[in-house]
């Protein structure tokens, strides 16, 4: 009897499981597998089953057609490229100027140290999106609008990875450096000789968080490009689902083009992520 | 030795080396993200307007009192509201939801743990555009599967009422994932001692939930809400993909109406007023939150 009755129990709690899977699952199962359908099977699929299956009916060497026309009709390739090319310069710079500063932060003894951990932590807080109507005048007056700085320049000191960086900094035990100290190496040269590669994984970690939150950016690139040979993908996809003729199945593949680099990155990276997630839960 | 101590207990050398590291992120911080919240302060005095750049006047508290008459403001900024009250609690309870579910020792863990995450993967803009896709009334999955089971077709993002309902609900969907692994976390530090203490005396499964699995997480919980809540308040891109703050601007929120007002119409002075406002308001709750950490320690 209690046997029979647990037994009932788990197929009652792993079918609402699946259920709710199936919940957050059944939105990318359909945009994958419509965006190999031609225009008018992906309309006629959309009240059966059949929605959720990949177009078996026509060859595999076809299911690619609306990503063909869809590279066709917009310049993906150098939007995609854009997106690379922001992201990995912000990488680039951004990595360097904040761990520098973190380590400022975490291991010197100077004046005015505690006031700008406290300006670090305030603008940690105030989302950048709350101020973006001065930063745009700013970068205006600068002269900036349109080109590669004034596109970075408001992400190269964020202050998450400043936050990030110094936390792991401050546990990187005093021998170590004290120990450089003795062999005659100067503060400098302990950065990049001793501290720098101890802290791979801190890097991986905000390299990565980085990366996804330039590649996601979409508000900042509207404001302070014209020219959409500039704008990065996710301005581009936007672009794409407003200029007549719509092409669900056209519209779908290039959505899912553009998911391509970020599931890599959490699929290859997770573990770094997850690392980020409990350091800082911020996204 | 005296030449070296600059600053009394600080070193010459060490303080200069400390800044030469620090320079590069003040310079940008200062600029960038500092030099904003100042400006703000100053604007939103004046009539700025973007393409005048040299007719700027002082007006006094005329913006502010513009915002007292302007009913867009008073829309967007309710509407924010009622998207926060929303999403917070759909959201984090979700969240917690599926982390207490996947946290228990169950077969195909890892199938569900990343069925839960896949949609954090997407951008907002591809969360956005997908959704709308999914419900449109016409053509739309979603409503082709209520027809299917017997129910009428809905508005969904083209109805007054539905529009900002419907936004929570995909945002919540696409963010109730990564918050559902920091719960995890949380879940992992809770030491497993407490359960088989708590065993031992009889206590059974919901009582351990209540007293120890609950109280454990109180401060991942504020700390995840108090997230969600930030990242509410500067709601934006939904609505500008999805509605663009339609119908009827049932779905402006108040970034999206500083955005409008500052970039679109380039009225920069009514804009940062605004925007003084609403940083005043996200600061306080920030102020808060550190009330509310500082407390649990």
């Amino acid at each position: 009897m209690i046997k029979i009755s647990k037994f009932t129990k788990n197929i009652i709690f792993y079918t609402l499981m699946f259920l709710l899977a199936f919940l957050f699952l059944f939105p990318s199962i359909w945009m994958v597998f419509s965006s190999f359908k031609p225009q008018a099977q992906l309309a006629g699929d959309i009240s059966s089953w059949a929605a959720l299956l990949p177009p078996l009916n026509i060859p595999i060497s076809d299911w690619f057609i609306p990503y063909k026309e869809v590279f066709k009709r917009f310049d993906l390739i150098r939007a995609m490229g854009n997106s690379f090319f922001y992201a990995f310069s912000l990488l680039a710079i951004n990595l360097f100027v904040t761990s520098m500063a973190a380590y400022a932060l975490a291991k010197f003894k100077f004046p005015l140290r505690n006031f700008w951990l406290m300006m670090i932590i305030f603008i940690l807080i105030i989302p950048v999106e709350t101020n973006i109507v001065p930063l745009f005048v700013i970068v205006h007056r600068l002269g900036l609008e349109n080109t590669l700085l004034g596109l970075l320049a408001p992400n190269i000191a964020n202050a998450i990875n400043i936050f990030l960086f110094r936390q792991f900094f401050l546990s990187i035990p005093k021998e170590l450096e004290e120990a450089a100290v003795l062999d005659g190496a100067n503060k400098l040269m302990i950065f990049f000789k001793v501290v720098m590669p101890l802290s791979k994984s801190i890097y991986a970690t905000t390299a990565i968080l980085t990366f996804i939150l330039s590649w996601n950016d979409y508000i900042w690139p509207v404001l302070i490009f014209a020219d959409n040979k500039k704008m990065p993908l996710q301005v581009i996809l936007n672009v794409l689902n407003n200029t007549e003729p719509v092409y669900i199945n056209q519209v779908l593949a290039a959505l899912t083009v553009a998911t391509i680099p970020i599931m890599i990155i959490y699929a290859v990276f997770q573990k770094y992520i997850v690392e980020g997630v409990s350091h800082t839960g911020i996204k | 030795m005296e030449m070296k101590k600059l600053f009394g207990k600080y070193k010459l050398k060490e303080t200069l080396l400390a800044y030469a590291f620090l320079a590069p992120a003040l310079i940008f911080m200062l600029i960038f993200i500092v030099a904003p919240i100042i400006a703000s302060l100053s604007f939103s005095f004046t009539d700025y307007y973007l393409l005048k750049p040299n007719e700027i006047d002082f007006i006094g508290l005329e913006n502010f009192k513009y915002i007292l008459e302007d009913n867009l403001v008073w829309l967007s900024f309710l509407n924010t509201f009622k998207f926060i009250i929303m999403v917070i609690p759909l959201q984090v309870g979700t969240a917690l939801g599926l982390a207490l579910l996947i946290n228990k020792k169950i077969k195909f863990n890892l199938f569900f743990k990343v069925s839960f995450f896949s949609p954090v993967v997407m951008s907002l803009v591809v969360m956005s555009i997908l959704w709308m896709v999914l419900l449109n009334p016409q053509s739309g999955l979603i409503n082709a599967v209520l027809t299917s089971l017997g129910f009428e077709k809905q508005p969904f993002l083209t109805s007054t009422t539905q529009a900002l309902p419907t936004i929570v609900v995909a945002s919540a969907w696409q963010g109730a994932g990564y918050q559902m692994m920091i719960f995890l976390a949380g879940l992992k530090n809770i030491p497993e001692m407490l359960y088989e203490a708590a065993g031992i005396d009889g206590a059974n499964k919901w009582k351990q939930f209540l007293y120890i699995t609950l109280p454990s997480l109180r401060n991942v919980t504020v700390f995840v809400m108090i997230t969600t809540l930030i990242g509410a308040f500067k709601l934006i891109i939904q609505p500008m993909v999805m509605t663009s703050g339609g119908p009827k601007n049932s779905t402006l929120t108040i970034v999206y109406y500083i955005f409008q007002t500052g970039v679109r119409y380039r009225n920069v002075g009514y804009a940062s007023a605004i925007t003084l406002i609403f940083t005043l308001i996200v600061t306080v709750f920030v102020m808060m939150q550190r009330r509310f950490l500082k407390e649990e320690d």
